[in-house]
């Protein structure tokens, strides 16, 4: 199993430092294996300046707004805190914080980046089906290779497996960055039909838990098709700071087409993908659109109607809305 | 001249002959429309969709969308206004269809008006659509789902459009433009934004020839874009240049839809549009005129889908015509191919309504004339016997849902009589007919007598005819027949025993008066006094034209000679004649001088000269054949002498009552041992 190679519980680790200038930034973390059940956990570090005092110190979390750290400011060393005033989501991607300082000269250092897992006590479990997150009812295809991914605060896992109806199949860790971490695939070959995923994980205090996703589909034999309607987000979007992503369930992988037009019908915008690449895959796809037409043009505020086609049949339609103010 | 019927040659005599009254109050609201709106741009933020840069009205599209030549119609407006200025009526257009998947509400409408001062117009193009779901992350699943805290976002895009055409002083070229006003609004989501924007069309039409059209049109030549408050989105716009070619020569000029198979083809140069690129495109469209009611269409359209083949068929009705086409949108094969547009193109309807006024018999005698004068018993009478119908034709010009004016004319038709009639006995020929008739002696008359339902209403003609025994002498070609005819029978001249006339022959003083006298309605009383005394010393008291002679000469019709004898024997010189038929004939005229280009051997102190006069201007002279000579001193003939008596005015009065009554009223008082 997992190698334990977890430690004091206070032991202060230096992860990283980042100096500009002669300012620096540095974070301290106290959470093992970068691991924590606090929705809002606080995080410390210190910031120096060797020919100026420290000013200010910001943070922010997965690119959020900047937000000012609490501390003493003004002196050349300044120890600081934050934490988010709001509980972030448990889940086995990590949340990514980022803090910033500057002296009174005005030099700010690069951000400095911290990512941390958020979880339950119990094991954090997704999984995908050929990189899309299944849920229950999703298409899948015929072979696909389920990646599970779990996270816990107390490893080493002692089970870790992928159950396909009652089928189970033991997962190998192939994570190596983080003992608190664990990855593990199984490529499946699956008659059409409707299947019960379960990602099962317990950690080394024997607390189990369980990832579900029931109906899910394997439907090769029938016709391309997408599972309710298409949406965009963000809706409406200004593409001259942002992109949209288009976002289908298919029933199966296919070839794909994206077509974009206007309230006319003018067409202003395509975009192919290959079965099985992203965006043509069986479940969950997302594209993203730009705002420009297939010559580079942005386009104006209104509505565009955008057409999902495979080998020319129509599979579903949505409307983009474009506002920039 | 390439262009002769424009507006004002046709639509405004028409419109005048229709009654309408023609007046233009665009020119008092087109100015202030500058006014209403005020324009600033700021930060580009993108290509803004225009409505009016192509349109879904199913004759364009039918035809490829290739119209720039062909925009005559209430669909030309958006595509080349200039082109109205041939329009001849009232032009409109209206298309209301879901277009694009049925995800746009699209609503087209057009009018073009011509006036005497251009034509004016004003379109409408609205696209709008809805249903655009503003959407979250799933906090779980990361994926897409819709906000439900917020109702979906509609788009409304609008242009109203303001248009103007006339053709140039030089007739073949028109010249046209669009003013445009734009508003586009985005709202739902908690969002709301609005766009306005103004722009300008302006194009141009020439008639280089009766079968050939070229076009251009500038579309938003401004520039001009779409503020929406901090930004500001650019229209773009086509510069679109076509033509349209009757393929079947030059005698029927496009421009009065007298083409039957017609080429058209545009070219669309487009700058800044909103399309996948900006690349130029084609339209070729080919319309074929079945007849006054049904035209075919296809094209090759050339969009930023790509390319494909179009269909289309107009029906007209009246002044209406309804559009279908069938265009396949490349790449987007669900997408409905079928488009339909109604469109008012004008059109003046006559209308004929014919009611019977009345009918009434109507028969003509072709042969014989009435009078006519024969010497065979046996006559064939040619008849034209019909009904006669007066039609009340009523013709109604109708612009329709505009403006009818109608005038009555009056027709006759003829047809055959209900019942026809010769001499009172039912005859079954009917038209131009023939009927064999036995003359008895002297005057006949035959009646045709026909009737015409249902009114049976009568109708009559009649031919008077003479069964006349000429003399032995006197054939009926003989050029004084017809007053020897009359005159002998109404019993003004005899003939010989021998059953001659002798017409040549001189006719004495004493017969000329004796036939006058005849004539003379004469009391007993001067009668008896006439008998006995002579007023002649030559006229002896057994003279057998005694009393006639003492009447004449008491009645001035005679005067005698100044020894007082009156030579009965004498025969008549052609002046005397005349002057004792003269003061017969009591004309009123003495004493006229002759012109001098007649009668020239007439001396105007001759003593005769104001009888003759008198004679020749009542047309008792007009058997002379060389008017310049007169020869009065020779004998007047039987015939001649006949002749100015039938023309003389007593006379000619005694034969009417003949031919009309069969009688004659003369020498009612004569003795009979005068008789």
């Amino acid at each position: 199993m997992k190698k334990n190679f977890l430690t004091a519980s206070v032991l202060v680790i230096l992860l990283a430092g980042i100096c500009r200038a002669d300012v620096s930034i540095a974070l301290y973390n106290i959470f093992t294996n970068d691991v924590t059940p606090e929705a809002q956990p606080r995080l410390t570090g210190f910031a120096s300046s060797t020919t100026s005092t420290i000013s200010s110190v910001e943070w922010r979390v997965d690119g959020g707004s900047w937000q000012a750290a609490t501390g003493t400011f003004g002196t050349a060393t300044v120890e600081f805190s934050f934490r988010p005033g709001t509980g972030l989501v448990r889940s086995t991607t990590p949340h990514v914080f980022q803090a910033r300082a500057t002296n009174a000269a005005g030099e700010t250092t690069d951000p400095l980046n911290k990512s941390v897992y958020i979880v339950d006590t119990r094991p954090m479990i997704t999984f995908t089906a050929d990189n899309v997150a299944v849920v229950s009812g999703d298409p899948i295809d015929t072979t696909p290779q389920f990646e599970v991914k779990a996270v816990t605060e107390h490893p080493p896992l002692t089970e870790f497996k992928l159950m396909i109806n009652n089928d189970s199949h033991d997962l190998t860790d192939t994570d190596t960055t983080n003992p608190a971490v664990y990855v593990g695939t199984y490529t499946a070959s699956l008659a059409d039909g409707s299947y019960r995923i379960r990602a099962i994980a317990v950690d080394s205090l024997g607390r189990g838990a369980t990832q579900e996703a029931t109906h899910v589909l394997v439907q090769s034999g029938i016709a391309i098709d997408i599972e309710s309607i298409p949406l965009n987000y963000p809706n409406p979007f200004d593409p001259r700071t942002q992109t949209t992503s288009i976002a289908y369930v298919l029933s199966k992988s296919a070839n794909i087409e994206l077509r974009l037009y206007d309230l006319m019908g003018n067409f202003l915008y395509k975009a192919n993908f290959a079965a099985d690449a992203a965006g043509a895959k069986a479940g969950y796809n997302e594209v993203t659109w730009d705002g420009k037409t297939g010559s580079g043009t942005t386009v104006g505020n209104g509505i565009y109607i955008y057409v999902l086609l495979s080998d020319g049949k129509l599979l579903g339609k949505g409307k983009i809305s474009v506002l920039a103010k | 001249m390439r262009k002769t019927n424009n507006k004002v040659s046709l639509w405004k005599p028409e419109a005048k002959r229709l009654g309408f009254q023609v007046t233009a109050t665009f020119s008092r609201w087109l100015p202030a429309l500058f006014f209403l709106f005020v324009f600033t741009g700021t930060a580009l933020a993108g290509i803004s969709v225009d409505p009016s840069r192509s349109i879904f009205a199913a004759r364009t599209l039918g035809m490829g969308g290739a119209h720039v030549g062909l925009s005559q119609d209430g669909e030309g407006l958006f595509i080349n206004p200039s082109a109205l200025a041939a329009a001849i009526y009232p032009q409109m257009t209206g298309v209301s269809t879901n277009i694009l998947l049925s995800e746009t509400a699209y609503t087209m409408a057009s009018i073009a008006w011509p006036t005497q001062w251009g034509v004016f117009g004003c379109g409408y193009i609205g696209a709008n659509t809805g249903g655009s779901y503003a959407t979250i992350r799933d906090p779980a699943s990361n994926r897409v789902s819709i906000n439900p805290s917020y109702e979906a976002m509609s788009s409304t895009n609008n242009v109203l459009l303001f248009t103007y055409a006339n053709e140039l002083p030089m007739k073949w070229i028109s010249v046209g433009g669009n003013l445009k006003f734009y508003n586009q609004a985005l709202s739902g989501a908690n969002e709301f934004g609005r766009g306005t924007g103004m722009n300008l069309d302006l194009s141009a039409t020439a008639y280089p020839n009766e079968w050939l059209t070229l076009g251009v049109n500038l579309q938003n030549i401004l520039g001009a874009s779409l503020a929406w408050g901090g930004v500001t989105d650019d229209l773009g716009g086509f510069t679109k240049l076509g033509a349209a070619m009757n393929l079947f020569g030059e005698k029927k000029s496009l421009f009065k839809n007298q083409y039957d198979i017609v080429a058209a083809l545009d070219i669309d140069l487009p700058r800044n549009v909103l399309a996948e690129n900006n690349s130029m495109l084609y339209h070729l469209g080919l319309e074929y005129t079945m007849n006054e009611w049904m035209q075919l269409r296809a094209g090759l359209n050339q969009d930023s889908n790509g390319s494909g083949m179009t269909f289309g068929v107009g029906l007209k009705q009246s002044a209406f015509r309804f559009d279908y086409a069938y265009v396949q949108k490349p790449g987007l094969g669900a997408d409905s191919p079928h488009y339909f547009s109604m469109s008012y193109v004008g059109d003046i309807d006559i209308h004929v309504r014919e009611t019977l006024n009345r009918k009434a018999p109507d028969i003509q005698i072709v042969s014989p004339m009435d009078r006519y004068i024969t010497s065979e018993a046996d006559l064939t009478l040619v008849a034209d016997c019909r009904a006669k119908m007066i039609i009340d034709k009523k013709v109604t010009w109708e612009l329709p849902g505009i403006r009818s004016t109608s005038e009555v004319y009056e027709k006759v038709e003829y047809e055959y009589l209900d019942y026809l009639a010769f001499n009172n006995y039912p005859i079954e020929k009917r038209g131009t007919i023939e009927v064999s008739a036995k003359l008895l002696p002297l005057r006949n008359v035959m009646t045709f007598t026909g009737y015409a339902m249902p009114e049976r209403i009568q109708g009559t003609a009649e031919v008077r005819v003479l069964l006349f025994d000429p003399f032995i002498d006197t054939p009926m070609d003989q050029w004084a027949i017809r007053p020897i005819a009359l005159c002998s029978t109404i019993g003004l001249i005899t003939g010989y025993p021998d059953r001659s006339f002798k017409p040549a022959r001189g006719l004495s003083r004493a017969e000329l008066v004796t036939l006058l006298v005849r004539t003379m309605a004469v009391s007993p009383e001067v009668w008896s006094e006439a008998r006995f005394e002579s007023r002649f010393s030559d006229v002896k008291s057994n003279h057998w034209a005694l009393p006639y002679i003492n009447i004449a000469s008491q009645l001035s019709i005679v005067k005698g000679y100044p020894n007082g004898t009156f030579r009965p024997s004498k025969v008549v010189s052609r002046a005397e004649a005349v002057a004792i038929i003269t003061r017969y004939s009591e004309l009123k005229n003495l004493g006229e001088v002759l012109p001098e280009s007649i009668f020239t051997d007439i001396d105007p102190n001759f003593w005769a000269h104001e009888y003759i006069v008198a004679a020749y201007k009542a047309g008792m002279l007009d058997h002379i054949t060389d008017p310049r000579f007169f020869d009065p001193h020779a004998p007047i003939p039987r015939d001649e002498a006949t002749y100015i008596l039938y023309k003389s005015p007593p006379v000619t009065q005694m034969v009417n009552d003949y031919w009309d009554h069969g009688t004659i009223k003369t020498g009612g008082d004569m003795p009979e041992w005068l008789r």
